[in-house]
């Protein structure tokens, strides 16, 4: 059996180097957008200043694009080194995606990010816009073939078990790329990005605005990230990731987990505000409940219902028996006995295999497993009830802030006022931590609301480890925490040194600190 | 099709961003044509420059954000007058204009034509450093562009900073203000004029440095 | 010619070969580069120069490194799996050592203390010449095969150690390696700059070519005559559903020269590599500096050429349980994957290609203490 030390470390050394890798991406998947709408507007009215704005805060995001490319190239490799069973296991599907992000997108944005720094001179205006645009799009594509992955691991469509090989393989790639999982995460993910990078630069602005240097450079990019901002933050919350729970039974699991919906009620539901759930006692005390609102909302429905925690697990427990069956036929199959009515009748529940893997978790061979060990293997479907809960919550909390603080800036920016309302200013400039806060909640949302699952219903978390011993695992995790932690405060040392430095860091001698003569 | 949203969302959401920004510039264009405008150059005049200067010494006593003042005189203007005519003059005007908007900063900075043959100029969040090499570059640029094809100086730059020791004090009559800084400024124009062909010439006596 | 299974899992033998070879020529050069940056860049202001050779491109050539782990996880999921499972904390090793490349070169010449760019430099060195080595070492260990077997669930065990992966032969590929890239960088550097650095260059490529001739050679013997080899002896249908436990594999010493006794025409490929070597150290001294790099490009297809066609169609062999090898015939993805995938790559591969020389000659001309003087604050 596989020691839990090992899964664990491995699951740890994953979410620390997944969650440090998205610091950085949603800022590029923003900030490359709004590069391209500054440029555009230098080409269209040919001022110097948005030349100026493109520049600066592409020197921002050259800082930033070091640390996303240098982390990704991690995640390309963690599930060979650390997750080799997954990667055999459904590697047919998902290495696909991951193969093509690097053919169609990452090719074209790592190529246009070196024209963007060093093609000013040699390119024309708008070839050069082009190349930006280019970047933004290609930095956007390759979210799109990461999370067509991602979301397939949360709802595995258009693949089949084949016993021959021991492994997924493709039925049809329409649907894995169409995915609704997909679809839906991908449009929610990069609308947080957008949000991200608008509020770093709208943040940023502010600060320049609150010290009254540079004002123009910094109206402008207070402006365009007001709107540009707004626009997302709107698609963020109005698109969300509800219409994503109703698919697959793993997303509803999740759905009831972060509500924390024991019982399944008359419709429509009730919406938790605030509480606290006991998984234990499967209650949530002292909750404060909105009626109607979960119901409308998770289903888009007055009459549809939304399927509680106790009734999953009714489910659940005869799906691990169903897989108990599958599991059976399989090593029969295995055994060398491929008669037809073997392999027609292992079809028939190979659906449920996975749930009969979770069993390997507590005995070896599955088919010997007592009644006490499924009902664990049960109890194992529901993700862990108040972490959801909570950190669903303040992901809500940031989007519903950022919301307020967009609309406002908007508005005063359309009736010239912002100066007038510093107080705003200083809100947008201790809100750029935000959106990171909620982007990074929202991935612990979406991969822990997936457990026990590495792939929904399909291979649980526990077997897709690779073979290796605690000892190295603790290496890995070592060298990543020591080279993670040095990287993280260079970069911020840079980053908080040139926001404070402003566009002087362009040394094109029109700005601030160039104009006081002091240091740059 | 969530896809499909997405590239339309991320058309409007630039679009957007665009259309605000355009707004913002629109609106400022707006501003300044509400000023009366030189017809030549369409900068301000010198009655709407006067007013600017006055609001930026109150400003100062609110905010203590020195300026510098930079005079910028067509020598060139009065034999050009006399030997070629007036569309040649124009052109040199709207050229050295041209490139003292260049080199200042829209909207820390405002430019005048002060009269016929002098432009003003507001630099903000200065110093007397930063506006030497401003005044350095219009010379350079002035000569680089050859304007007119004799040899003789085109301009000459006057520099003077406010607050200057003379001007200090917050009783002291803003109306004496502007014309102390004024006339330390001409007089540093006259300095430059004094020295070499297109050059400038900051008001060293009565600033600190 | 159709495109059944069994002509498709040969198919993506060349095209990771490509992949690879891809890698190792554009990145090849950034490595190269980043080898030798302390020593042939002597001020602050020469190795700016060196940096920003490669600064507008180092970004795009780092992609096929990824790219090719990406195909490898796509359409040989097994090898990806156990290979990078098998050598875990050697190829974390190259991935800290890595870190150092992209953030040294943006981080490097943002700030002007000389503490901050010295200790970049030599950042940049390791992250060049490390992987550099490493990357001839895991050569090393393919051709002699690593230790692993599977279980009935095709779990993958390895049971080696790192340490066992830096024997004598792994050692002598990895500085094949080292060599060839040092040479390569070296090469690319010559014709992008002038003066002085280019002089430097000269040199360098000298020694290192002439110790890469060396090294191949000796390896090539090695491989004829003391290397244990793997040699297929039964199979099933090679068009079948893979799984490597069906199959009975022997080994001998010089087995990897079988497909060179087979089809001798093959022999030409490694007595090429043996010319263009030489034929780079000629057009170095002679100053025709593209027919250079062309040369030195074709020196390492070659290498990997060599390796490829010796151990063809063995990918991944196991030294402990000589059946459980990885072939291109069991560890391949299904039909249908390969087939999506090559018709992608088909696609795109030349586009790329095409997007990649535009940027090249948009970025062309020499590289000079000059330049760099004037873009002070842009460059790298």
């Amino acid at each position: 059996m596989i020691p839990e030390e090992i899964v664990d470390l491995s699951r740890l050394q994953f979410a620390i180097t997944a969650l440090y890798h998205f610091l950085f991406v949603p800022l590029t998947l923003g900030l490359s957008f709004i590069m391209a709408i500054m440029e555009s507007t230098y080409v269209m009215t040919g001022k110097q200043i948005y030349k100026d704005m493109t520049r600066f805060w592409g020197k921002l995001f050259g800082i930033n694009f070091a640390l996303g490319v240098t982390t990704g190239l991690t995640l390309e490799f963690q599930f060979g080194t650390n997750w080799a069973y997954y990667s055999h296991y459904v590697g047919d599907v998902f290495g696909v995606p991951l193969a093509l992000e690097g053919l169609v997108a990452f090719f074209l944005e790592s190529t246009m990010v070196g024209l963007f720094f060093f093609g000013w001179d040699r390119l024309s205006r708008v070839k050069h816009l082009l190349c930006t645009w280019l970047l933004a799009l290609a930095t956007n594509l390759s979210a799109l073939m990461i999370l067509v992955a991602n979301g397939w691991m949360q709802n595995p469509v258009g693949a089949e078990f084949n016993f021959e090989s021991m492994r997924m393989e493709v039925t049809s790639f329409g649907e894995v790329i169409f995915n609704p999982a997909a679809q839906v995460k991908f449009v929610h993910t990069v609308a947080a990005g957008y949000c991200t990078a608008a509020m770093f630069v709208l943040g940023i602005s502010a600060y320049y605005l609150l010290q009254r240097r540079d004002s123009a450079f910094a109206i402008r990019s207070f402006t365009i990230a007001a709107a540009f901002g707004f626009a997302s933050v709107v698609s963020v919350i109005v698109l969300g990731d509800e219409s994503g729970y109703t698919d697959g039974e793993v997303q509803k699991t999740k759905l009831a987990a972060i509500e924390a919906e024991w019982e399944t009620v008359e419709p429509p539901a009730a919406f938790t505000v605030i509480g606290f759930p006991d998984q234990e006692k499967m209650i949530t005390e002292h909750a404060i409940k909105i009626p109607w609102v979960l119901g409308l909302i998770g289903t888009r429905s007055a009459d549809e219902e939304i399927i509680g925690i106790k009734d999953l697990l009714e489910v659940h427990e005869q799906k691990v028996r169903n897989g108990i069956v599958a599991y059976g036929l399989l090593e029969q199959i295995k055994a060398g006995q491929e008669d037809t009515e073997i392999v027609s009748k292992f079809n028939h529940y190979k659906e449920d295999l996975g749930y009969g893997l979770l069993l390997k978790k507590y005995t070896e061979k599955v088919t010997d497993a007592t009644e006490q060990q499924i009902l664990q293997a049960t109890k194992d479907t529901i993700p862990n009830v108040p972490l959801l809960f909570w950190t669903f919550r303040i992901m809500v909390a940031c989007g519903f802030s950022m919301l307020f603080i967009f609309a406002f800036s908007f508005y005063l920016c359309t009736v010239k006022k912002v100066m007038q309302h510093r107080w705003l200013l200083w809100i947008a400039l201790y809100s750029i931590p935000l959106p990171w806060i909620a982007c990074e909640m929202g991935w612990i949302v979406a991969e822990y609301g997936r457990q026990p699952w590495a792939v929904a219903e399909l291979l649980p978390t526990h077997l897709s480890i690779s073979s290796r011993t605690v000892g190295e695992l603790y290496f890995s995790l070592a060298g990543f925490i020591s080279f993670y932690t040095l990287l993280f405060v260079i970069e911020m040392f840079l980053m908080f040194k040139f926001a404070r430095l402003g566009p002087s860091a362009l040394h094109t001698g029109r700005y601030y600190y160039e104009k006081i003569g002091g240091s740059a | 099709m969530w896809y499909f949203t997405w590239i339309l969302g991320v058309l409007l959401a630039c679009a957007f961003g665009i259309i605000n920004v355009l707004w913002l510039e629109a609106q400022e264009g707006l501003d300044q044509k509400s000023i009366t405008l030189d017809p030549l150059t369409k900068l301000p005049t010198r009655v709407e420059f006067l007013s600017v200067l006055e609001e930026r010494i109150e400003h100062y006593k609110n905010e203590a954000s020195p300026f510098i003042l930079m005079l910028i005189s067509l020598d060139a203007h009065k034999s050009l007058v006399e030997s070629t005519g007036n569309e040649d003059v124009e052109q040199m005007v709207i050229k050295v204009a041209d490139i003292i908007k260049h080199e200042t900063n829209s909207t820390d900075d405002s430019i005048a034509r002060y009269d016929a043959a002098t432009f003003a100029v507001i630099l903000g969040y200065s110093t007397i450093d930063a506006a030497e090499t401003t005044a350095q570059h219009i010379c350079e640029n002035v000569l680089n562009q050859k304007i007119i094809s004799n040899n003789e100086s085109i301009i000459s730059i006057g520099l003077a900073e406010y607050p200057t020791q003379l001007t200090c004090g917050d009783d002291e009559n803003c109306q004496e203000q502007i014309k102390s800084i004024l006339q330390s400024t001409d007089n540093a124009v006259k300095q430059a004029q004094k020295h070499e062909k297109n050059g400038f010439y900051c008001d060293q006596a009565i600033v600190p440095s | 010619m159709t495109l059944d299974y069994e002509t498709l899992k040969v198919i993506w033998w060349l095209f990771i070969g490509i992949l690879f070879i891809g890698f190792a020529i554009m990145d090849g050069f950034d490595l190269g580069i980043g080898i030798v940056l302390p020593f042939i860049g002597k001020t602050d202001d020469e190795r700016r120069v060196l940096l920003n050779v490669v600064g507008p491109t180092w970004e795009g050539s780092q992609v096929w490194f990824v790219t090719a782990a990406g195909a490898l996880f796509a359409a040989w999921p097994l090898v990806y799996a156990t290979l990078f499972s098998g050598i875990y904390i050697a190829l974390f090793l190259v991935l800290f050592t890595f870190f150092l490349r992209p953030v040294g070169f943006d981080y490097r010449s943002k700030l002007p203390d000389p503490r901050w760019r010295n200790s970049w430099d030599w950042g940049i060195f390791v992250a060049a010449a490390f992987p550099a080595l490493l990357f001839g070492v895991a050569f090393g260990n393919l051709l002699q095969g690593i230790p692993f077997h599977f279980d009935n669930d095709l779990r993958s065990f390895y049971t080696g150690s790192f340490w066992a992966l830096l024997n004598p032969f792994a050692l002598l590929t990895g500085f094949i390696s080292l060599s060839m890239l040092t040479m390569h960088g070296s090469m690319y550097l010559q014709l992008k700059t002038e003066g002085v650095i280019a002089e430097r260059c000269k040199r360098t490529i000298f020694w290192s070519g002439s110790l890469f001739l060396v090294l191949f050679i000796l390896a090539g013997i090695w491989v004829a005559y003391g290397l244990e080899g793997y040699r297929i002896v039964s199979i099933g249908d090679l068009a079948a559903t893979p799984n490597p436990l069906k199959k009975v594999v022997e080994t001998e010493p010089g087995a990897w020269l079988d497909n060179y006794s087979t089809f001798p025409w093959f022999y030409r490929v490694p007595v090429m590599v043996l010319i263009m070597t030489l034929l780079t150290l000629l057009f170095s001294r002679t100053h025709r500096l593209i027919f250079g790099f062309i040369t030195s490009s074709i020196t390492i297809s070659g290498v990997i050429l060599t390796a490829g066609i010796s151990m063809y169609p063995f990918l991944l062999p196991s030294s402990s349980h000589p059946n459980n090898s990885l072939t291109i015939w069991d560890s391949s993805s299904s039909y249908m994957t390969l087939k999506v995938l090559f018709w992608a790559t088909l696609v795109f591969l030349p586009i790329i290609i095409m997007y990649t020389s535009w940027v090249y000659r948009v970025m062309r001309g020499k590289v000079t203490v000059k330049t760099i003087r004037d873009n002070q604050h842009t460059a790298y």
